[in-house]
């Protein structure tokens, strides 16, 4: 036992492949010199990396509405499934914006018996719908041939103009999509992850697409990870303001990285499946059992669906 | 007959980058066996050997008599090895592939075609066994690493093989979790399974084998014999760096000592 840092330490005892660590001299004297510091990294490439992750936490991973049990959390997830899949189809088939609007009310108060919060649902499905509609909404507008009812502009003789009918399809397809992304959001977010996996196996899904998007729900959790572990890697290192170029550079760099790492992970998972008798085809349990709730559930939505091709509304 | 017969066995990364180089070893059933040696050692690569997950470049490989190349293991040849046969991976992140944990341990049962109520019995006895019948319905990617050691190592005892390959078990745990795993690990060896180690951590292979391979940075083997006798012999150990010297402080005193995990 030595009263001071033993000598040993430094003596031949110790491996030459873990020779002592003498710091250099430069740890003693620290830069005192002043460096201009820029948070332009954290501005751009930051906050579209956090921005990335957050949504993605948010929407695909947030399972607290799964879980708050409401109506549509009561019910067999396999009968939700199928329900939201055949109202989803049929709402492609309405050519009456009434009809549509009154899927859309009818999300709604799914939404409010569900104990989701309207406003956040709200804001949810409209996040969607300018980027699944837009690009062909806008143009509708001037290309459906028609009555003008609102003049734009003259291009080469020609005026172009809103038309009555560009404006009811336009009208009609948005409101098509805000229906049919009310319903795919109300059922992802008053089903567990987990659960619809579960689903999709039990209504004849081909099993190796399940497996695949199941791989894919575990792993993006992982690499997204990774990626925020790599920013703040390099921002706790970054003290002065990076070229554009540079920081192109650097997400691109980091881009090719995680693809090769989301490779050799891919690689070790294959290997951690085979170890475990995997052999292309796997075979998967199911452990729901429907009741009344759910033949009730599912007879009710047949009802709606009937009742708006009844009235009128399919094409 | 023996459980593996290793015979003179060696394996490279791209025909490039050495991975292991002339291996021999044989392992009789029930063994405890450790495989020492520092990082980037060869041990993990013949762990993956062992489970069939990639083959020599030369020298063979037999599991009970039977030699391990890709032709030899279809069917019921591959899931009777399948069944016999399990490895817990260094990185559990890997392991978990399910997107629950009952999904996860049920996964290997379910694929060796074992009738469907035993695999369940099976899945939920693994989880009581290891006290984690709570997480049953957690997401995997939402668990502790010590929580998804213990998950994998459900998934391995579902399956009930006679022989469990351990590749760095105790990684990242912290020591708590990392004592409640060796005591696992030991009740699994004490039901008579074949137990393979592959550590450089001397304290964990003092308790989970009687038998030792030292790999060198090689990629071969150096010494072999009785784990007591591979152990206590310090001078070699060092040489091999599986032991350096440590110090630390107790109450303004300096202590140093040989240290035997890294």
């Amino acid at each position: 036992m030595n009263q001071n840092p033993p000598a040993a330490f430094n003596s031949a005892k110790a491996n030459e492949s873990l020779a002592p660590f003498t710091p250099p001299d430069w740890w003693a004297s620290p830069d005192t010199e002043k460096v201009k510091s820029s948070r332009a990294f954290d501005r751009a490439s930051g906050k579209t990396i956090r921005g990335i992750a957050s949504f993605m936490k948010e929407t695909v991973f947030a399972q607290n509405h799964a879980v708050s049990g409401g109506l549509l959390q009561s019910l067999d997830p396999r009968m939700k499934l199928v329900t939201f899949f055949a109202m989803i189809v049929s709402v492609s088939f309405i050519k009456h914006p009434a009809h549509l609007l009154f899927v859309y009310v009818l999300t709604l108060a799914l939404a409010a018996m569900s104990r989701i919060p309207i406003p956040f649902f709200v804001k949810r499905v409209w996040f969607f719908i300018p980027i699944f509609s837009a690009v062909i909404a806008l143009p509708a507008l001037i290309l459906v041939p028609g009555k003008p009812i609102a003049h734009l502009f003259t291009l080469a003789g020609h005026d172009i103009s809103i038309t009555s009918q560009g404006l009811d399809s336009s009208l009609l397809f948005v409101l098509r999509v805000a229906s049919s992304v009310s319903l795919a959001i109300l059922l992802t977010l008053t089903t567990k992850w987990t659960q619809l996996l579960q689903s999709l196996r039990t209504i004849r899904v081909p099993s190796i697409f399940v497996l695949i998007l199941g791989l894919t729900y575990r792993y993006i959790f992982h690499i997204l990870d990774q990626v925020l572990e790599t920013y703040e890697a390099r921002l706790s290192r970054t003290i002065s303001r990076q070229s554009a170029a540079k920081e192109r550079g650097w997400i691109a760099g980091r881009a090719g990285h995680t693809l090769i790492h989301a490779m050799k992970t891919g690689d070790g998972v294959y290997e951690a499946m085979a170890s475990r008798g995997f052999t292309g085809d796997p075979v998967f349990y199911s452990e729901h059992v429907s009741g009344i709730g759910d033949i009730l559930f599912v007879f009710t939505a047949a009802a709606v669906i009937i009742l708006i091709a009844v009235f009128g509304g399919f094409v | 007959m023996n459980i593996y017969d290793i015979d003179n066995v060696s394996f490279s990364y791209s025909g490039k980058f050495s991975a292991i180089s002339g291996v021999s070893m044989t392992i009789a059933p029930g063994e405890k066996v450790a495989l020492l040696g520092p990082n980037g050692s060869g041990k993990s690569t013949l762990l993956r050997m062992m489970d069939a997950l990639v083959f020599p470049d030369s020298g063979e490989i037999s599991f009970m008599g039977r030699v391990l190349i890709e032709d030899n293991l279809h069917d019921e040849a591959n899931t009777f090895f399948r069944k016999n046969v399990a490895l817990l991976f260094q990185n559990p992140e890997i392991q978990l592939f399910s997107p629950t944990v009952f999904d996860d341990v049920l996964f290997g049962p379910m694929q060796l075609g074992i009738p469907r109520d035993e695999a369940l019995h099976r899945a939920e006895e693994s989880l009581e066994k290891l006290r984690i019948a709570a997480l049953r319905d957690r997401s995997t990617h939402e668990l502790s690493i010590g929580e998804k050691k213990r998950v994998a190592i459900a998934g391995l005892l579902a399956i009930d093989p006679g022989v469990l390959l351990l590749d760095e078990p105790t990684a990242g745990l912290d020591p708590r979790s990392c004592r409640d795993l060796i005591d696992i690990i030991s009740s699994a060896g004490e039901s008579g399974k074949t137990i393979i180690t592959a550590t450089h951590d001397l304290h964990l292979a003092d308790e989970l084998s009687d038998k030792a391979f030292v790999f060198s940075d090689e990629k071969t083997i150096i010494a072999s014999g009785a784990t007591n006798d591979v152990l206590s012999d310090t001078e070699r150990l060092r040489e091999w760096n599986l032991t350096h010297i440590h110090r630390h402080k107790h109450g303004g005193r300096w202590h140093e000592h040989e240290h035997k995990h890294l």
